[in-house]
């Protein structure tokens, strides 16, 4: 009888593993999925907004800049 | 009873084994730490409003703005702090510069400036000033924003066009040699070549005793390390912060991670590198805090971690002179600058 619960128990925690494991392999999309989605968000904002004063390059603007946006 | 024991403990560290992160972070610099404090060296009558590129030669003191007013370099009598003068003026004129990206000495001790906006390495006389060449760099390279002397007859330069990690070019500006790739370990196969090697920007030095180019991304903490004379890749560092992260806008990265290294040195023996590690979230939301970074890394030149200094000040660039140990630092968030630091 003992042995039928270790079975058992041993049998859900690898289950349990097993779930884990694969959701979160899931939870990363495809490269290109990621590219199609930025690829939607820049269409509708192009344009690059350098600020500040800094070291960051701005090749758009060939000046450097405290941050990109 | 023993059975349930050892079950519970099973079943416990396959739990722990999946909920775990599959990168694994260390700090290779544990237990090497230092906190030191720097000495500032006043001096009068010059104003800096970017202080990115030191350099001590001989007896004189070169300090590289990076946004400078009228002049992009001064001199100064070293240790004295005398001024000596300001040159290359700021202009669209013939012997003027649209800006400055690193200050170079050729084994006569002249002046070598590289002005990206005119994609030219421009030489001066050591002591008149004179303008005694300029070369032109190629159509083929984009943006070229670091270089160094490989000899007299070479220099080494980074670029954007991203086809490959550095590029070897003669007196005349042509290239002599294509040289590795950008060493990226994510997917970025649909990224842009240009945007990724914007996002890969680094700041590099040779040092032609030893033959060794490293170089540091400054937008994430990667130290590459190049033995130029044998042609091989010594070692690819990747630190805790690690690639560079940015968001890709088409030709153009837009950085989203850290901001990384932002100056390097190869000594004879050793590395040297300075590392902000601020998040650009961070500087997004705190733009006025303050601009460098407070940590001094050392690495042999296998890439291996030496030690690591907390300064007490927040640097843009440095030089160092191994032999005495004396680390000439740039604090930007000071009118006074000029640091000094003994390791």
């Amino acid at each position: 009888m003992k042995k039928i619960i270790y079975f058992l128990l041993t049998f859900i925690a690898f289950v349990i593993f097993f779930n884990i494991h694969v959701n979160m392999h899931q939870n990363s999309f495809p490269a290109i999925t990621l590219q199609n989605i930025e690829a939607l968000s820049d269409a509708e904002s192009p344009n690059l907004n350098c600020v500040g004063l800094g070291s960051v390059d701005c090749p758009d603007e060939e000046t450097k800049v405290k941050y990109l946006f | 009873m023993k059975q349930m024991n050892c079950f519970i403990s099973i079943t416990i560290g396959i739990v722990l084994y999946a909920c775990s992160d599959s990168v694994s972070v260390k700090d290779d610099f544990s237990g090497k730490y230092q906190s030191i404090s720097g000495k500032v060296q006043l001096f009068d009558k010059v104003f800096t409003r970017y202080p990115f590129r030191i350099r001590h030669e001989d007896s004189t003191l070169f300090v590289m703005d990076l946004h400078g007013t009228d002049f992009f370099c001064h001199r100064f009598s070293y240790p004295d702090m005398q001024p000596l003068g300001s040159f290359a003026r700021r202009g669209s004129g013939p012997n003027e510069f649209l800006d400055v990206e690193n200050v170079r000495f050729d084994s006569d001790g002249n002046i070598c400036l590289l002005d990206a906006n005119k994609s030219r390495i421009v030489i001066l006389g050591k002591t008149d000033l004179d303008t005694l060449g300029q070369i032109k760099l190629q159509d083929k390279l984009i943006r070229t924003l670091d270089f160094d002397i490989v000899n007299d007859s070479l220099f080494v330069v980074p670029d954007y066009t991203g086809n490959h990690r550095y590029t070897i070019i003669n007196r005349n500006g042509e290239i002599v040699k294509e040289c590795f790739s950008i060493p990226v370990r994510k997917n970025e196969k649909q990224v842009a070549s240009i945007s990724l090697a914007q996002a890969w920007r680094s700041f590099l030095d040779y040092n032609p005793e030893n033959g060794i180019l490293a170089m540091a991304t400054q937008l994430g903490q990667v130290l590459e390390i190049y033995d130029l004379k044998a042609d091989s890749i010594i070692n690819i560092v990747y630190g805790k912060e690690g690639e560079p992260v940015f968001i890709d806008k088409g030709a153009y990265a837009v950085p989203d991670g850290i901001m990384g290294y932002s100056d390097i040195h190869v000594g004879k023996e050793k590395i040297y590198v300075v590392f902000w590690g601020r998040s650009f979230k961070d500087i997004r939301n705190n733009p006025d805090v303050h601009e460098g970074g407070n940590i001094l890394q050392v690495f042999d030149l296998k890439g291996n971690p030496v030690r690591q200094y907390m300064l007490d000040k927040y640097i843009t660039g440095f030089s160092v002179d191994e032999e005495s140990g004396k680390v000439i630092a740039l604090d930007i968030n000071s009118d006074q600058p000029v640091v000094e630091y003994q390791l």
